[in-house]
C-alpha cells in the first residue's frame, strides 16, 4: 500500500449494454462448452479430473467478469467467497477479481470535486495524487495530504448506481445456471444482493456507518480504523485517513510468528462478533483487501461499504441453533427450521427428515467453533471437511430435486460474513479464543 | 440597452414559454420593449442567434479551460477529456433550450445548420489537441487519415450529446460514463496497432470490391 502503484488500462472496455450482454452470453457458452469437452475429452481420457473443467469454467468466467465493472465484480466476489456454493477452483480465479478495473481519467476525478465539493482536489489538500494508488471494487483511491496528514479519498466511478441493475439481470441466469436455482426462487435472494450492492454506491451511507461502526467499536484490543472526514466527503467522494502499513496478503507472505498470527486473529474475531453479539449489524465483506496490518501488529479495517443489518427477529433463532441444548432438542429445533424458513409449509416428511439431517450435519461442523472456549483455525482438515460438504450439497441429487432455495435472506450476508473471517483465521493458521458466545 | 447575453436570454425564454420560436425579429423585440436596430447590432439574423447559443457555450469551456492551472501540465488525452467535461456542464445551463430543440435529433452535424460554427470550432480545439497527441506519441499520426482524425470527434460529440439528453441518471453521472468511455475509446484506437490492421483490411476489402 506505500508504494504509489499506477494501474493499468485494460485493452478493451466493454462499453454498452448489448456488448455486456454479449459478454455474459458468451461467456454462458463458453462455460457449455467447457462442459462438452469435458465429457468429449473424459471418453477418450479417463483421467482428467473434475477439478480442471471448474478451472476452465472459472478461468472463462473470470475473464469476462473482469473486463466489466460494479457490480459484475462485486458479484464475482461475492460468489468467491462462498466456499459452499463454489468449490475452490471458482474462488481461486474470482477472489482476484477486485484488482482489475479500469482507472478513472483526472479530469474525470476534478469534475467529481468540482461537483461536489465546487473546488479542485488542490484547493482542499496540498497534495493529490493525479493517478489512483489502488482500485476498489466501484471506484479508485487517491492519496492526499494537508500538512502532516495523509488521506486516502476513495472516489467512485460515475454512472455504477445506474450499471447495477442491468448488470444484476445478466449475470442472474449465469447465476442460476452456476448455483442450480430458478430465476423465480431466486428472487428474495438477489433482491437482497441488489440492495446491499446499492448501499454500496451511497458513500454518505458508508460514512455514516463508518463513523458509528468504528466509534462503538474502539474499545477492542489490537484494532485500528482510519478516521473519517465528512468535511471532505459526499455521494460519491469518502475521505478517511491514510492508514500505513502492509495489506493483509503481503503480511501473510512476511511469515509472521505464530504469536503475531494468533494476535491479529484475535483482533479480527472479536471485531466481527462484537459486531453481530453486540450490534447487530456487521462489516459484511471480511476480504483480505479491506485489512491492512500495522508496524505494530495491529489490524485496521477498512471499507465499511458493505454493512448487514441484522434484525433480532432473525439473529435471535439463527444463533439459538448453535445451542447444544436446542440441537438436541428435535422438537425445539423443527420449530426453529420453521421460523427461519428452512422448512417450508409443503415439504412432504420425508424431505424434512432428509433436510434435518442436513441441517445437522452443517449446523455441528460450521459451529464448531463455537462449541469450545478457543478454536484453532489453522486446522485443515476442518476446512477440507467444510469444502467436502459444500461439493456434497451441490452435487447432490435430493436437494436439487426440492427446490434448492431455502432459508432467510438475512443467512446471506451473514454467512458471506462467517465464511470470509473463516477463511481469513485459516490463511492466519490462528488460534483464537470464542470471547463472544453467540447465544 | 440590449447586450448579447439579454437577447440570448430573452429568445431562449420566448421559445420555452410559447413552445415555438419567434417568427420575427419584430416579434422577439417587441416582447423584449427593445428596438429591431438593436438586435441587428448585435445579430445579423435569428438563424444566427439560434447559432451563437451552443458556440457561446463552448468559447465558455474554452475559456474556463485557460484559466485552470493545472490544464497545461495535462497530457493530450486528459485536455480532451476535460473539454468535454466542461462543455457538457456549460450545455446544462440551458438543457431545457437543448432538449426542447434538439431532442429528435439523430445527427447534429448532417441535420441541423444550427450547429455548424460550433462544430467548426470544435474540430479546430480538436485538432490542435490531437496534433499535441500526436507529438507526444499519444496516438499513431497517419498518411492521408491522420489529418482527419478530428472529425471523428463530431460523431464522438453528437453521441455523448444524446446520451445526455436521454440522461435521467443523478449529477448526470451517465454523460460523464459516456465521455470517459468514448474519448478513452477513441484515444486507444487511434494509438493501437489493431487500428492498423483495420485500416489495412478496408484498403484491400475496398480495392477487391468484395465487401
Amino acid at each position: 500500500m506505500l508504494e504509489e502503484e499506477t494501474q493499468k488500462s485494460l485493452d478493451s472496455i466493454p462499453t454498452s449494454k448489448v456488448k455486456r450482454a454479449a459478454k455474459i452470453i458468451g461467456t454462458s457458452a463458453k462455460v457449455g462448452g467447457n462442459y462438452i469437452k469435458y465429457f468429449a475429452k473424459k471418453s477418450i481420457n479417463s483421467s482428467l479430473t473434475k477439478e480442471s473443467l471448474h478451472e476452465e469454467n472459472a478461468k472463462d468466467i473470470y475473464k469476462s467478469l473482469s473486463e466489466m465493472k460494479g457490480s459484475a465484480l462485486k458479484v464475482a466476489q461475492m460468489m468467491s467467497m462462498d466456499n459452499s456454493v463454489l468449490p475452490k477452483a471458482y474462488q481461486d480465479k474470482f477472489s482476484m477479481a477486485q484488482y482489475n478495473a479500469p482507472p478513472l481519467s483526472y479530469p474525470l476525478i476534478l469534475k467529481t470535486f468540482q461537483q461536489f465539493f465546487g473546488k479542485k482536489p488542490l484547493d482542499i489538500f496540498e497534495e493529490f495524487s493525479k493517478s489512483a494508488v489502488h482500485a476498489a471494487s466501484i471506484g479508485q483511491v487517491h492519496r492526499a495530504r494537508i500538512g502532516l496528514q495523509s488521506f486516502a479519498v476513495k472516489i467512485q466511478y460515475p454512472g455504477v448506481a445506474d450499471a447495477i441493475s442491468s448488470d444484476l439481470k445478466l449475470v442472474k441466469p449465469l447465476a442460476s445456471q452456476l448455483l442450480n436455482m430458478k430465476a423465480s426462487e431466486m428472487k428474495i435472494y438477489m433482491d437482497e444482493v441488489e440492495s446491499k450492492l446499492l448501499e454500496e454506491t451511497d458513500y454518505e451511507l458508508e460514512l455514516r456507518r463508518a463513523v458509528e461502526i468504528t466509534s462503538a467499536s474502539s474499545e477492542i484490543r489490537n484494532v485500528r480504523f482510519p478516521k473519517y472526514y465528512p468535511e471532505f466527503s459526499n455521494k460519491r467522494i469518502l475521505t478517511m485517513d491514510w492508514m500505513e502499513g502492509v495489506m493483509f496478503p503481503e503480511f501473510l507472505k512476511s511469515n509472521p510468528s505464530q504469536e503475531v498470527r494468533n494476535k491479529i486473529g484475535q483482533a479480527m474475531w472479536d471485531f466481527f462478533l462484537f459486531q453481530m453479539t453486540v450490534l447487530n449489524r456487521v462489516h459484511a465483506d471480511p476480504h483480505p483487501g479491506n485489512f491492512i496490518v500495522n508496524s505494530e501488529n495491529e489490524l485496521c479495517v477498512l471499507d465499511f461499504g458493505c454493512v448487514k443489518e441484522i434484525p433480532t427477529e432473525f439473529s435471535q433463532p439463527y444463533f439459538q441453533l448453535l445451542r447444544p441444548e436446542v440441537f438436541q432438542n428435535e422438537e425445539q429445533l423443527i420449530e426453529l427450521y420453521e421460523k427461519l424458513g428452512f422448512f417450508k409449509p409443503n415439504d412432504t416428511p420425508k424431505q424434512k427428515e432428509f433436510l434435518q439431517e442436513m441441517m445437522q450435519q452443517m449446523i455441528s461442523l460450521l459451529g464448531k467453533p463455537f462449541q469450545s472456549a478457543c478454536f484453532d483455525f489453522g486446522d485443515d482438515d476442518y476446512f477440507a471437511k467444510i469444502y467436502a460438504m459444500g461439493e456434497n450439497l451441490s452435487k447432490d441429487k435430493e436437494l436439487r430435486k426440492m427446490n434448492n432455495a431455502r432459508g432467510s435472506e438475512h443467512s446471506i450476508y451473514i454467512m458471506r460474513t462467517f465464511f470470509g473471517l473463516y477463511s481469513l483465521l485459516n490463511q492466519l493458521k490462528a488460534n483464537v479464543q470464542l470471547n463472544y458466545p453467540l447465544f | 440597452m440590449a447586450s448579447k447575453e439579454k437577447i440570448i436570454k430573452a429568445y431562449i425564454e420566448f421559445q420555452l414559454l410559447n413552445g415555438r420560436k419567434p417568427h420575427s425579429v419584430f416579434e422577439l423585440t417587441k416582447k423584449l420593449k427593445v428596438e429591431e436596430t438593436a438586435f441587428y447590432e448585435l445579430f445579423p439574423s435569428l438563424e444566427k442567434l439560434q447559432q451563437s447559443i451552443p458556440l457561446a457555450s463552448l468559447h465558455n469551456a474554452l475559456h474556463r479551460l485557460e484559466e485552470d492551472e493545472q490544464y497545461p501540465t495535462f497530457s493530450a488525452r486528459e485536455k480532451l477529456l476535460s473539454l468535454f467535461f466542461t462543455l457538457f456542464e456549460e450545455l446544462k445551463e440551458q438543457r431545457s433550450f437543448y432538449l426542447f430543440n434538439y431532442t429528435d435529433i439523430q445527427n447534429v452535424a448532417a441535420q441541423s445548420k444550427d450547429w455548424k460554427p460550433f462544430l467548426a470550432k470544435l474540430q479546430e480545439e480538436v485538432d490542435s489537441l490531437l496534433s499535441e497527441a500526436k507529438q507526444q506519441d499519444e496516438i499513431k499520426d497517419r498518411a492521408f487519415i491522420g489529418e482527419h482524425y478530428a472529425k471523428g470527434y463530431k460523431l464522438i460529440f453528437t453521441y455523448i450529446f444524446r446520451v445526455w439528453l436521454k440522461d435521467e441518471s443523478s449529477e448526470f453521472s451517465t454523460t460523464d460514463a459516456a465521455i470517459e468511455k468514448a474519448i478513452n475509446l477513441s484515444f486507444d484506437l487511434l494509438g493501437s496497432n489493431q487500428f492498423d490492421s483495420i485500416l489495412d483490411f478496408g484498403k484491400f476489402a475496398f480495392k477487391t470490391k468484395v465487401m
